[in-house]
């Protein structure tokens, strides 16, 4: 167990500059997220704390203890990479039970951690295989069995699911996750897919540009999203932004508006927006609050042409033209909708999103 | 089916075929001459491609009345000496260009590439001064000294190539592991790169036994010759070839590299590929 804190931390390539002012704390036992785009500085962040890489300013904390300049070996760090790192020359066990035996472990010891731990991710049966005579999916296990065994303060994982076929990879995110709540060390995240992100953490950081975006519990994230980029990197399918919209005030009350759309402002929101009146915003709709409606007057009700509908399953994705505009709804499986049809759809106004179109912030 | 065996035949196994009796033929021609004698190698009226009567005699000449085994020994030694000086040095060169990002680690790679352009035609006369001034004239260890010379800038850039190939985060994970540096390299690197070194070592080892110009320069007496100089100096009399032992030295000389070639093939192509399979 430990506490893992980054204060301003930064680092720069030549002129690159790759994390920029890096400011958090990541609590005793908790599963701490890192998303966001390639080449957003997820990597980087995770090899500073983990020791590999140095640090350009900042300071790194672990259990309050500064380690900007102290050794990986002396971290008592793990982590797990994306390429899994097996030593392809070693036996199952002999990967395993590496770290180990640098620590000067008793046999019999190493023995049975070992065999425990292979017995918990069921890879029991391949201790005595060579990494290549195994399946993408056990080499994974592999590579978390060899940071588990450790048990080292901090477990660090660099993207471990991406190389994964898609079944495998929701099993194994199940399969994480119940292993943290049986061990509950602190363990940072690293992924570039939200939907892992979202189901994974305790608390998510979304990244771009090497700078954090926003931290907070996913739920926290998917509803009130700081700015257009996380509203945007959040959600699937992706959030619906409507440039151009404005705000505009009649009787006392806020709409948005825009071609073929007049959507009520709750009134929660008036007092955040009332400055915007006149003023054209982004407007952000989930294509999740976007449903079908019955009463052609109801307040958000919004009359559309479908263009395509995809059936999923669970839901139906139209996409659909209203105004001008194309925007993605996910409606009721039940629905009857057919292709170059009108639809009458009902905004869930309370979820609406609201950005400046400078700044990109939200508004409310 | 038969259309395609033929041109099988003709695209693959005529040229192939073409192409081995290209290479294999002076080897043959060294075998044919090593056992015939003098008598049937002169007579033009024989088929100069067979060998009519089966004769030991230039095998004694080169076995008793040259040192030849004393040189094969002394070409051995040499070759030894100077592929493990060399490998060992590249081995930690290469590990220290490619791993450890020290101030001017590219560079010095550069210049290591830069050293192995030079001939050693410009090289020998420099290296003869420090070999007076060491000592070391007319010494096998002149040429154990020298031959790395041109060998670690050989083996250093083969071997950068195959670490290159070995992904860092196997070094990395170690280290967080509490492995130390020479920890890594001995237990993961030296393992994992296990062909290159062979393919390199092979290299290595051909390059001084068949190493001719040094080993002119610097040695002079006889029973201190290697195979290439002692064949060419004592057995081409003023303008005399005596052909039937020159060959027959020839084919001994060339068998050994042949065997250690033959017994590292696979390896060896695993090194030049630079592949590590996981
Ligand atoms: N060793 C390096 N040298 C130079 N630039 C690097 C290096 N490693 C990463 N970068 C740069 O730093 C940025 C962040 O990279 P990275 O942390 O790998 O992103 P992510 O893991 O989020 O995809 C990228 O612009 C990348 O090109
Ligand atoms: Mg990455």
């Amino acid at each position: 167990m430990a506490e893992v804190a980054l204060h301003h931390v930064g680092k720069k390539y030549g002129d690159v500059q790759a994390v920029e002012d890096f400011t958090l704390t990541i609590q005793h036992g908790e599963f701490m997220v890192f998303v966001g785009p390639s080449g957003c500085g997820k990597t980087t962040t995770l090899r500073m704390i983990a020791g590999l890489e140095e640090i350009t300013s900042g300071e790194i904390l672990i259990d309050g203890r500064k380690v900007n300049h102290l050794p990986p070996k002396d971290r008592d760090i793990a982590m797990v990479f994306q390429n899994y790192a097996l030593y392809p020359h070693m036996t199952v066990f002999d990967n395993m039970a590496f770290g180990l035996k640098l620590k000067k472990m008793p046999r019999d010891e190493i023995e049975q951690r070992v065999r425990q731990t292979a017995g918990m991710l069921g890879i029991l049966d391949f201790l005595k295989r060579k990494p290549r005579e195994l399946s993408g999916g056990q080499r994974q296990r592999v590579a978390l069995g060899r940071a588990i065994v450790r048990t080292p303060k901090v477990y660090l994982f660099d993207e471990p699911l991406s190389n994964l076929d898609a079944k495998l990879r929701v099993q194994m995110r199940l399969e994480l996750k119940k292993l943290h709540e049986k061990m509950n060390t602190t363990s940072i995240y690293v992924t570039h897919d939200q939907i892992e992100a979202m189901t994974m953490g305790d608390r998510i950081v979304v990244m771009k540009d090497g700078r954090i975006q926003q931290v907070g519990h996913p739920l926290e994230i998917y509803m009130h999203p700081r700015n257009r980029f996380v509203a945007g990197f959040i959600g699937s399918p992706t959030m619906n932004f409507i440039e151009g919209a404005r705000i505009e005030k009649e009787n006392g009350a806020l709409f948005s508006v825009t071609k073929g759309m007049k959507l009520p402002i709750p009134k929660t929101h008036f007092e955040a927006l009332a400055p915007y009146a006149g003023r054209e915003i982004v407007l952000g709709v989930r294509p999740e609050d976007l449903s079908e409606g019955d009463d052609p007057n109801a307040p958000g009700a919004v009359k559309a042409y479908v263009e395509v509908v995809q059936p999923v399953g669970n839901q139906i994705y139209i996409d659909v033209k209203v105004g001008d505009r194309n925007l993605l709804a996910a409606i009721s499986p039940q629905s009857a909708v057919k292709v170059k049809e009108e639809i009458l759809l009902k905004a869930r106004l309370e979820n609406l999103h609201f950005f400046d179109p400078e700044s990109e912030k939200a508004l409310v | 089916m038969k259309q395609k065996a033929w041109t099988k035949f003709l695209r693959f196994y005529l040229p192939l075929g073409l192409f081995l009796l290209f290479l294999l033929f002076p080897f043959y021609w060294m075998f044919a001459t090593t056992f015939k004698s003098d008598a049937e190698l002169y007579n033009l009226k024989l088929n100069p491609f067979l060998i009519h009567h089966w004769s030991l005699v230039n095998l004694k000449h080169l076995f008793y009345q040259t040192p030849f085994l004393r040189w094969l020994w002394n070409t051995f030694f040499v070759a030894i000496t100077s592929t493990l000086i060399s490998l060992s040095t590249s081995l930690l060169a290469a590990y220290g260009i490619q791993r450890i990002r020290f101030k001017g680690s590219s560079m010095m790679g550069i210049g290591i590439f830069f050293c192995y352009l030079v001939p050693p035609t410009i090289l020998f006369i420099p290296l003869a001064t420090m070999v007076f001034k060491l000592h070391l004239w007319d010494s096998l260890w002149a040429l154990s000294l020298i031959y790395p010379t041109f060998l670690i800038p050989f083996c250093t850039w083969l071997l950068m190539g195959y670490f290159n190939s070995i992904p860092k985060e196997l070094e990395e994970c170690a280290m967080m592991d509490g492995a130390s540096r020479m920890w890594i390299f001995w237990r993961v690197i030296i393992p994992l790169s296990l062909p290159g070194i062979l393919s390199a070592g092979i290299f290595a080892f051909t390059l001084s036994w068949n190493e001719y110009l040094y080993a002119l320069t610097f040695i002079s007496t006889s029973l201190k010759k290697t195979v290439s100089v002692g064949l060419v100096t004592e057995l081409v009399r003023g303008d005399i070839y005596h052909w039937g032992p020159l060959m027959a030295g020839a084919l001994f000389g060339s068998v050994p590299v042949a065997l250690v070639y033959s017994f590292f093939v696979e390896y060896y192509v695993a090194g030049i590929t630079g592949a590590l399979k996981e």
